[in-house]
């Protein structure tokens, strides 16, 4: 009974067009009828749509009483205003005989149907499905000017929380997964681990889920609950391909400054096309440069600078601090072979990774020639190569098993001799 | 029609996408200053963020044997001097030189292995290799490389430019084209080229070839000697003032020059002519090593000191990497050892072995490392059957493209792995193959690109250094 029950309420997507089709039907008729004072529709039409109604309005509870639905307002709303149109299809009519009731009761059905409808749609494309290609127009407009690049807590934090927070976030962890913090964004969940590949434009599980068909039962969200627009993942999808990064997003360096740069033979180069962070590196300068030239230079790019190298510039001392100090993005920091010294160790060990050898600070590192610790030791071992009886090379067609061994020989008559006396021809081997 | 039309070369109309792209790349090797030019934009750039910002790549020459130095086969002893079984050779083609041999008889390897540990558990390393064995904690050892070509030309073709057939371009200038150079005084791509011991083949200059990219692009080879850039001090009698007049002037006729007829390759000469120019001081600072302390030198071996060795290229490659040039190509010649193996292989090793590992070493300390792939590798294996006589002590190797093992380090490679095996000849691959497709573009990713992205339209198609091959082995990466 249950399993039929269930079948009841997986055919409501299907069954839902009949009442919508026939009560705008009826409706349309009606108020031509009323118009011209015709009489109403026949009473067999009006029943029809009446059970149609009724029937979808029933499959529908039906469907809810399944697990997986998470309330919320459309849903509310399109389960209230469906069972009403039900009743009300029924009422329009046992009210038949009654022309203007009939006629009242119908008007606020479609109504109530208009609006459950609209919740419906809602609920499996999105709130802004219809609205959606204006809103493209709109944002044509608005990136004339090129906005700055997807920010985390403006365009994305916003979108997680909006359709994934109802099963990811403090009430519910559907797969061990919470999406309403960088931190747990980060951990991930059970099946996938970290939701983002922080630092690459790819491998990102939260990306591969909402990108598969809607069908597919990983889709994020499942099917039958709010969507993404199109422009809400386009937006996810763009800050994915930077490697979701959680900060605010960072201004183009001053052209100008970068010109300087260039000017003055030092490497530039953008970490990614898609990025404003920068790699700079003085390697054809370095033997001219000073802490002044340097901090002149770099002062104006130095929050888009990551990775720096001032390797062989021997006049860069602990006057160069100031300047490294004020670069927040800065993780990859050359030192080698500068004149550097202890005095800035404790500031240098604020970033990731900073490399001093040839410096004061480490002066010497030994070069281990040979510090592989050997596990095993292989050994040659050939059976015999040379024919025990003559010394000439074997051939293996010519083999014998002596004392569980393997002896072979070179020509089919040593064997023979060999057997005549094997302890000499071993020993001699 | 007027005469600018009627100028315009047949070059400029079959390659206008090149002339865009070609300029674009030639600012940020010049730097805006030198062409007038206003807006720099650097080379195509990278996709991603890279964990690699240059590659040394030492290419052995001759392809050396991974029966006798990667590859530890301990089973095969006892098949000593038996067929290969036709089951493991599969009417595999061999080359014409011991095509007409009446036998194959199994040579295991004479010489002696010792596991060292790694990061997994443990790796077998001959000993003929104990310096490169002290990286055993560094290097990703790939023992399923597998290559098209059986013979050394077309094999090397493909190694170096990603296909048998001559005219494309070579990894190196495709990085120098991708990436441009951290050091504007410098060639993006440099060769060197070290002789060895034994049998050399031919080794042809398109190995570091530019192909169709512009040829500001191609590897600018490095000598031996007083004069390791031929033709680039100046006269005697001609002073740099007087040079850098000459430029101005010839600068002025080719710009002219470009603007009738915009052939790419004008603007090619200009940048290479200006490189040059400040190669004239870059160049002597890159060779005199006598700012390298004892401890250092003593790390490479004594060869250093000999101009034109192989352990002499290896210091001046971490000097090239040191600088920010993108693509040291190192080649060793001699690894052809057709007969006489055991002997001969000795010379080799004992040529490279120690320099190699001072190289990845000193690297290490210097932070270098971690940002530069090290790959070490011939263009294909060697077989495990002897090609001619096969004694106790001695035998030789024929090519063998279906598995050879090649290694690399830093720049985002896992280190201390052993990826992919063979079977018990060193015949087939039984797991995880690479092809040389699939190592390029495991290398560009490192770089980051994406090797599907990186191309250059020619002759009506875009060109890519993978063509339309290559996957990125994934397990190897960091
Ligand atoms: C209606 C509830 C619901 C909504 C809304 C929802 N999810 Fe899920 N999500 C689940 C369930 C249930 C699972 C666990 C089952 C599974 O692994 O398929 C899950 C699992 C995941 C996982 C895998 C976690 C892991 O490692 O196991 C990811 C990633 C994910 N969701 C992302 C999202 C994103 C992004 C959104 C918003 C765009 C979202 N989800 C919206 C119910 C939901």
């Amino acid at each position: 009974m249950s399993l039929l029950l269930e079948l009841f309420g997986r055919l409501h997507p299907m069954l839902l067009h009949l009442p919508i089709g026939m009560l705008c039907a009826l409706g349309i008729y009606e108020f031509r009828a009323w118009r011209k004072g015709d009489p109403p529709a026949p009473r067999f039409w009006v029943l029809l749509a009446a059970g149609c109604a009724a029937f979808t309005a029933g499959s529908g509870w039906q469907l809810h009483q399944e697990p997986g639905y998470v309330e919320n307002f459309a849903l509310e709303w399109h389960e209230r205003l469906g069972i009403a149109t039900g009743i009300g299809a029924i009422l329009c009519a046992m009210l038949y005989s009654n022309v203007t009731r009939y006629r009242k009761m119908l008007l606020l059905s479609v109504a109530t149907m208009l609006g459950a409808g609209h919740f419906g749609g809602t609920m499996t494309h999105g709130e802004d499905f219809i609205f959606e290609p204006l809103q493209k127009l709109a944002a044509n407009d608005a990136t004339q000017e090129p906005a700055s690049r997807v920010s985390y807590e403006r365009d994305i934090a916003p979108v997680l929380k909006a359709k994934c927070s109802k099963c990811h976030s403090a009430s519910k962890q559907k797969g061990g997964l919470r999406l309403d913090t960088p931190e747990w964004i980060r951990k991930g969940g059970e099946d996938d681990g970290p939701a983002v590949n922080v630092g690459h434009p790819d491998g990102h599980p939260i990306l591969e889920r909402i990108l598969l068909d809607l069908e597919d039962e990983d889709h994020m969200p499942p099917e039958g609950k709010r969507q993404l627009t199109q422009q809400e993942s386009d937006l996810i999808t763009e800050w994915l391909q930077l490697g979701a990064p959680f900060g605010p997003p960072l201004a183009a360096a001053d052209a100008a400054a970068i010109q300087r740069l260039r000017d003055s033979l030092v490497h530039v180069q953008t970490i990614s096309a898609e990025s404003n962070e920068l790699y700079i590196d003085f390697a054809a300068t370095a033997t001219d440069i000073n802490n002044q030239i340097v901090t002149e230079l770099l002062m104006p790019i130095k929050d888009n600078i990551v990775e720096l190298s001032l390797a062989r510039a021997i006049q860069i001392d602990d006057g160069i601090m100031p300047l490294i100090a004020q670069m927040p993005r800065l993780e990859i920091l050359s030192l080698v072979n500068t004149s550097i010294t202890a005095a800035s160790e404790a500031a240098l060990k604020e970033i990731a990774t900073v490399h001093l050898f040839g410096t004061a600070i480490q002066p010497e590192q030994p070069s281990d020639a040979l510090a592989t610790e050997i596990l095993d030791e292989g050994e040659i071992k050939l059976a015999n190569t040379e024919c025990p009886v003559t010394g000439e090379m074997i051939d293996p067609k010519y083999t014998i098993v002596y004392q569980g061994e393997e002896i072979q020989f070179c020509c089919p008559n040593c064997p023979k001799t060999f057997w005549e006396d094997p302890e000499k021809y071993l020993g001699a081997k | 029609m007027d005469d600018h039309d009627l100028l315009l070369t047949r070059r400029h109309f079959f390659g206008l996408g090149a002339a865009g792209i070609g300029g674009l790349a030639l600012d940020s090797l010049l730097g805006p200053d030198l062409l007038g030019l206003k807006d720099s934009v650097p080379t195509t750039g990278t996709h991603f963020r890279p964990t690699a910002k240059r590659v040394i790549y030492m290419h052995m020459e001759g392809a050396p044997s991974q029966l006798d130095l990667f590859d530890y086969k301990p089973g095969l002893q006892k098949y000593f001097n038996q067929e290969l079984p036709e089951s493991v050779r599969q009417g595999q083609r061999l080359t014409g030189m011991t095509s007409g041999q009446e036998r194959f008889p199994v040579a295991p390897s004479v010489f002696k292995f010792n596991k060292y540990a790694n990061n997994q558990d443990g790796v077998w390393l001959s000993e003929l290799l104990p310096h490169t064995a002290s990286l055993a904690k560094d290097m990703c050892l790939i023992r399923s490389m597998h290559t098209d070509a059986i013979n050394h030309e077309p094999a090397l073709t493909f190694f170096h430019t990603g296909t048998q057939q001559v005219g494309r371009a070579s990894f190196g200038s495709w990085m120098s084209y991708g990436l441009g150079n951290a050091n504007a005084n410098l060639p993006a791509f440099v060769v060197m080229i070290s002789q060895g011991a034994g049998n050399m083949q031919a080794l042809a200059a398109r190995m570091w070839g530019s192909g169709f990219l512009p040829s500001e692009h191609q590897g600018c080879k490095l000598r031996a000697g007083d004069d390791p850039v031929l033709y680039l001090n100046n006269p005697k009698g001609v002073s740099r003032d007087d040079r850098r007049k000459l430029l101005d002037l010839t600068n002025d006729l080719n710009e002219k020059e470009y603007q009738r007829n915009f052939d790419p390759e004008v603007r090619s000469r200009i940048s290479q002519y200006e490189m040059a120019y400040r190669m004239q001081m870059s160049v002597p600072e890159l060779t005199d090593i006598s700012d390298e302390d004892d401890e250092t030198l003593e790390m490479y071996g004594k060869d250093v000191h000999t101009q034109g060795s192989f352990a002499s290229n290896c210091l001046r490659a971490r000097r090239l990497a040191e600088r920010g040039v993108r693509f040291i190509q190192l080649f060793h010649r001699g690894w052809d050892q057709h007969n006489n193996l055991p002997n001969e292989i000795k010379g080799q090793t004992s040529a490279v072995d120690r320099a190699q590992a001072a190289l990845v070493k000193d690297l290490k300390r210097r932070g270098l490392l971690d940002d530069t792939i090290i790959l070490w590798a011939g263009e294909f294996g060697r077989s495990v059957y002897s090609q001619g006589t096969l004694t106790k002590t001695n035998y030789g190797r024929d090519h063998h493209p279906r598995c050879f093992s090649v290694w690399l380090a830093g720049g985002g490679i896992k280190p201390g792995i052993v990826y992919g095996k063979t079977d018990d000849h060193s015949y087939n691959i039984t797991e995880n193959p690479v092809s040389v497709h699939d190592l390029h573009a495991t290398m560009l990713h490192c770089l980051g690109f994406d090797h599907k992205r990186l191309g250059y339209f020619h002759q009506g198609r875009e060109m890519r250094l993978t063509d339309v091959f290559g996957d990125v082995i994934k397990p190897i990466l960091k």
